[in-house]
């Protein structure tokens, strides 16, 4: 008997009895996880439903609203490519996880073990001694056909020995109950992140349910790969990297979470260099040798020199790395041809021959139309068969990749069997499976939706696997396999492995024995220090900008309708020129603050500060902290639809204040919560600069060039610094207290002297500030600036000076691109030869 | 035949430098029916690093790397080669077209010279259903599957006009067939985009074709710059067959092959990535000197 059977209904659990099954019906054909066809409850099912009514109805739902709620505040994000926003969506999570028992995981487990390691001796062979094609187990075009056989790595053997060491495979349960694979991952799988969160967010909000079952934990596995990939890295200076093709990607979020999740370096194509045939991170203490990537782009966009030679996400050089054996890229360059469908009809014969076992996780029927026999079958079965790509991408000269033969249009099925008779080899049929089902809750009841699993396998040491107990669950709206995708829209659900034994606590915290004490600030690349530098800046301009469009509403409140005052005129000529409202714009005050704050074309107005630090921050997920990336992204919303609403001056001062709390949201979760390394002096140097010269833009307005009782108030207002005048002075603003306590008072957090402190600090605590024990140019004139400040008298401080200081601030912002960032600097192909 | 090659490329870059890598493919291999006498690279300034390897279809090829600001890359190739006629074969007795794809399909040599190769889209020909209803006209049920690929080439040399300029190195094959015009590059492409549409084997070849014409011929169009022509796999005993769809002539003892790949994207003599900021400029001469001796002629001229 076969292991894949199904778990038999427990006895005697009818579903009416239940609070969560009143009214589940399975769908008549489908295999449905939870409930046989004569309502019987199967497996571990009763045991969890059990445990949930015991919450009583108010406290299943208020468990079921907690995980939307968990997810959005862990700040779980997918893009969508084709949304011309590029907006991204929070992360669809169903609150029930999918059931497996121990017994059927362990089949499940196995099977997938054992095609990891088929697609390990089939990759092995292919990119070797091509004895599978020479022998006839393969047909020679099934492997050339594909875009993802990568010619230049044919006799390349990987650094580590292995071709894969991430592999994931594609389930689908038909209505007898069998599991099928529908399709094998070997280029980069993705989900395993997400299916981490959506365990977080899930054991979150049903705590108890999840503590009696016993469920399979998911850091072991992570921490196996962990490890196995930190051993091909031990003697390089970098952390193992993961090389993202950046934050425009569908699953970037992922890739942020797992680095940050696993301690590896989040890198992309840009941040790396090959230097004398080795692999080399630009960081800010300079290039770090780097040993082992974990890629998550396509092995052809790797390399733009050897590779797909369009391609601006990969590294120049990086197969020759390769090949000389100076890196280890999981999985190996290539490794995306053993996704292609032509192959899976021959998977049951490979794997006697390659394995000498039987295949005991099928896949689908699979016919290539590259044979005579098989081309027949599927012209004869066509409209019950599904028509898709013989590779991993889409068909030329299709109008789809994959469709039911039955479901096509005429003119696509004759596009179809056209293609079929001149260009067979570019075609497979398929077997249309039905999927099962599983419970999903739709808000008010539970309702049996088909569903795809995914499970994840890593290599471990030289030859052995471990599978993730668990996996990604999609769950989708059609019953149709191939058209689940997170690009539609489907949902989600957390997979439970019930052990019958309790199970280990295990989490990713390093064990006491083998942790060694590491104070070393690590390696921060170029981009992640310019992307937190200028995330800083432009939060702290936003809020410079704020604090005078504040100013400016409360005066035109208190002016009643008299616009005409000379301090509206200075204020709106200095938004003006600061770039808050553009040079052009005519119109009353209140439309100019209207435009400051929700016009997107104003070219330092409100939107396009905050969408600047939105980006900065989206590129540097990996190293902030999912709270501060939400304040960022919650500022930038706030300001994006600004524009499409009418305010009145009371409630535009409301949106300043709202907005002016989320930035010292940010500030404060940023000092508070950052580690002192050198991402956080990147921030905070960064804020440093961009204040002395917001501080010193308010000083020669306002106190120096035309310096009314009203002009210094404002200084004082905009430059947060009331308080302690008044406190200090007690008496109405004069122009030397105001320049003072402004620019040179290294007491006064907002003065400009206070700033240059820190700024000194930072240079000085900075890798690279010093070249042979002598300091660099940009150290010298942050000391400079620094005295200056710290010797000069208020009365001796004229318009010139200031400007002076201001350019010297520029200068200095200059010089920190240059030191730290510009190391990375653009790549740009040549143009070739004709 | 004997010929002597130099080509010199040259990069001149507004803003100096600091850093490049290249890929050059512009070294002859010894091929069946030619001998590289000799062939050497020359690459100024220094390179940092420099290694040479075959790549998967046999092609020389050379990496280069340099570490020092430099404000041009001057990159020059001397060679001696030999083409002796090959014996030309009789087209009549290829397989029939259906059965050339057939035996290609189930192909068992996934090695270089494999025609699996040459059935499957590539980066720079994706197949067009236009230029596969062109070619397969010339291709009827029980016609040997070279006397159908000539007269494909020479439906191609008629059809079309070689117009230096109208075309660039990233005209896809459907904009050059649908204004009937380009260069080399475009007629090869069209030839083998239409090919692949019924399943044959086709590839592309880039090399050098002699200018001056033998007394009382016609000179032929493309010697100016590198050539490009197409090889299609006429069954397992005639194997890859070199024809020239721009001139419509067999390959043959004017033809020497510099480098062989899926399309032009395979064999692209210098690839390069450099760090720099300012723009560049491109310029390719080509010196041929006469060899002393009986067979030395003044045989190449190509200036770009």
């Amino acid at each position: 008997m076969s292991q894949l059977q199904p778990d038999p209904p427990s006895a005697g659990q009818k579903a009416g009895s239940g609070l969560l099954t009143r009214g589940y019906k399975p769908l008549a054909g489908a295999y449905d996880e939870m409930m046989a066809p004569d309502g019987t409850l199967r497996g571990p099912w009763p045991s969890f439903l059990q445990r949930l009514a015991d919450l009583g109805e108010d406290g299943v739902r208020e468990a079921f609203a907690g995980t939307e709620q968990q997810l959005k505040s862990s700040g779980v994000f997918f893009r969508v490519y084709d949304d011309p926003a590029g907006a991204e969506r929070p992360w669809p999570l169903t609150p029930l996880p999918l059931l497996i028992s121990q017994s059927e995981w362990a089949a499940l487990s196995a099977g997938a073990i054992q095609r990891a390691r088929l697609t390990e001796a089939l990759l092995a062979d292919v990119y070797g001694a091509g004895r599978l094609a020479r022998d006839g187990v393969i047909p020679a075009a099934a492997i050339a056909g594909s875009p993802d056989f990568l010619r230049p790595m044919v006799g390349v053997v990987p650094k580590g020995g292995r071709f894969l060491r991430f592999f994931a495979v594609d389930l689908g349960r038909g209505p007898d109950g069998r599991w099928w694979v529908l399709s094998d991952r070997a280029q980069a799988p993705s989900g395993a992140g997400y299916a981490l969160e959506n365990r977080l967010a899930v054991t979150r909000a049903l705590p108890e349910v999840a503590r009696g079952l016993n469920v399979e934990r998911l850091a072991p596995f992570f921490q196996a790969f962990r490890d196995d990939l930190g051993a091909l890295n031990a003697n390089a200076e970098a952390r193992v990297g993961l090389l993202t093709p950046g934050r425009l990607n569908e699953t970037y979020f992922e890739h942020a979470y797992l680095a940050r999740y696993l301690g590896f370096l989040l890198v992309e194509g840009g941040d790396l260099t090959v230097r004398g045939d080795a692999v080399y991170v630009r960081t800010v203490s300079g290039l770090k040798r780097i040993d082992a990537l974990w890629r998550r782009l396509d092995g052809d966009f790797a390399d733009p020199l050897e590779l797909r030679t369009a391609s601006a996400l990969g590294v120049p050089g990086l197969v020759q790395a390769v090949r000389s054996a100076n890196v280890d890229v999981t999985n190996a360059l290539g490794s995306g041809v053993a996704e292609s469908r032509a192959l899976m009809g021959f998977m049951p014969a490979l794997c006697r021959h390659l394995l000498g076992e039987e295949l005991t996780l099928p896949n689908l029927a699979t016919w290539w139309c590259g044979q005579e026999a098989e081309r027949q079958a599927v012209l004869a079965g066509f409209d019950r068969m599904a028509i898709a790509s013989a590779f991993s991408g889409p068909l030329p000269g299709l109008p789809f990749w994959s469709k039911l033969g039955a479901a096509m249009t005429k003119a696509e099925g004759q596009v179809a069997r056209d293609l079929i008779e001149t260009r067979g080899l570019d075609v497979v049929g398929q077997e249309n499976v039905g999927l099962s089902t599983m419970p999903v809750w739709d808000g008010n009841r539970l309702v049996p939706k088909p569903f795809v699993l995914r499970l994840f396998v890593a290599a471990v040491g030289d030859r052995d696997w471990v599978v993730m107990p668990g996996g990604f669950c999609r769950i989708s709206g059609s019953s149709d396999a191939r058209l689940v995708s997170m690009q539609q829209g489907a949902e989600t659900a957390d997979v439970w492995v019930l052990s019958d034994a309790p199970v280990r606590e295990v989490s990713l915290l390093p064990q006491p024995d083998r942790v060694s004490i590491r104070r070393s600030t690590g390696t921060l690349p170029s981009r992640s220090a310019d992307n937190l530098y200028w995330l800083a800046r432009y939060l702290e301009r936003s809020e410079g900008t704020l604090r005078l469009l504040r100013a400016l509403i409360n005066r035109l409140v208190e002016a009643g309708g008299d616009a005409d005052q000379p301090i509206i005129r200075a204020l709106t000529d200095h938004l003006r020129f600061i770039g808050a409202i553009d040079l052009e714009r005519e119109g009353t005050p209140v439309q100019l603050v209207a435009a400051a704050l929700g016009d997107p074309a104003s070219p330092s107005g409100l939107p396009a500060l905050t969408g600047a630090a939105r980006a900065a921050g989206s590129a540097i997920r990996d190293r902030l902290a999912p709270d501060a990336f939400r304040a960022v992204t919650e500022i930038a919303v706030l300001f994006e639809s600004m524009g499409r609403r009418r305010l009145t001056p009371v409630q535009m001062l409301d949106e300043v204040n709202h907005g002016l709390r989320r930035i010292a949201a940010f500030a404060g979760l940023a000092s508070e919560n950052m580690n002192r390394a050198m991402g956080w002096r990147f921030l905070d140097l960064g804020r440093r600069i961009e204040r002395a010269l917001t501080t010193a833009g308010l000083v020669r307005q306002f106190a120096l060039e035309a310096p009314s009782t009203e002009a210094l108030d404002l200084a004082l207002e905009a430059g947060d610094s009331q308080i302690t005048y008044r406190w200090r002075y007690v008496m109405r603003p004069a122009p030397l207290p105001v320049i003072d306590l402004l620019m040179l008072d290294d007491a006064n957090p907002r003065s400009v002297a206070f700033q240059t402190a820190r700024i000194v600090e930072h240079l000085e605590a900075l890798p690279a500030t010093r070249v042979d024990g002598r300091p660099v140019e940009l150290l010298r004139l942050a000391r400079k600036l620094d005295a200056r400040l710290a010797n000069t008298a208020a009365e001796k401080l004229e318009t010139r000076d200031v400007d002076k200081i201001i350019n010297r601030l520029l200068r200095l912002s200059g010089l920190v691109t240059d030191r730290f960032f510009t190391q990375r600097p653009s790549e740009v192909r040549l143009e070739e030869l004709e | 035949m004997i010929y002597e090659l130099r080509q010199q490329t040259r990069y001149a870059y507004a803003a100096a430098v600091p850093y490049s890598s290249h890929v050059a493919r512009l070294l002859p291999v010894d091929r069946k029916g030619q001998t590289v006498r000799k062939a050497m690279l020359s690459i100024a300034p220094m390179p940092s690093e420099r290694r040479e390897t075959l790549d998967f279809f046999g092609n020389r090829i050379c990496h280069f790397a340099l570490d020092r600001p430099h404000d041009e890359l001057v990159v020059r190739l001397e060679a001696e080669v030999e083409v002796r006629p090959v014996e030309p074969y009789l087209a009549a007795l290829t397989p029939s077209a259906d059965e050339v794809r057939t035996l290609a399909v189930a192909s068992r040599d996934l090695g270089p010279d494999s025609p699996v190769h040459g059935l499957f889209v590539s980066p720079s020909v994706p197949l067009d259903a236009a230029i596969t209803r062109y070619a397969a006209q010339s291709f009827s049920a029980r016609r040997s599957m070279l006397e159908g690929a000539i007269e494909l080439m020479k439906r191609i040399k008629g059809d079309f006009a070689y117009v230096l300029g109208a075309t660039d190195a990233d005209t896809r094959p459907s904009d050059a067939f649908a204004a009937r015009k380009g260069v080399c590059q475009d007629f090869a492409h069209v030839m083998i985009a239409g090919l692949r549409g019924i399943a044959l084997p086709a590839r592309y070849v880039s090399g050098y074709l002699r200018t001056e014409p033998p007394p009382g011929k016609e000179r032929l169009e493309g010697a100016d710059a590198t050539h490009a022509w197409v090889e299609v796999w006429c069954g397992g005993e005639a194997g890859w067959v070199g024809l020239d769809p721009t001139n419509g002539i067999m390959a043959g003892e004017d033809h020497l092959v510099l480098a062989i790949g899926r399309d032009y994207s395979d064999v692209s003599p210098l690839d390069g990535v450099i760090v720099a900021s300012g723009a560049h400029s491109l310029t390719v001469a080509v010196d041929v000197i006469p060899l002393p001796g009986p067979s030395a002629k003044r045989l190449l001229r190509v200036v770009e």
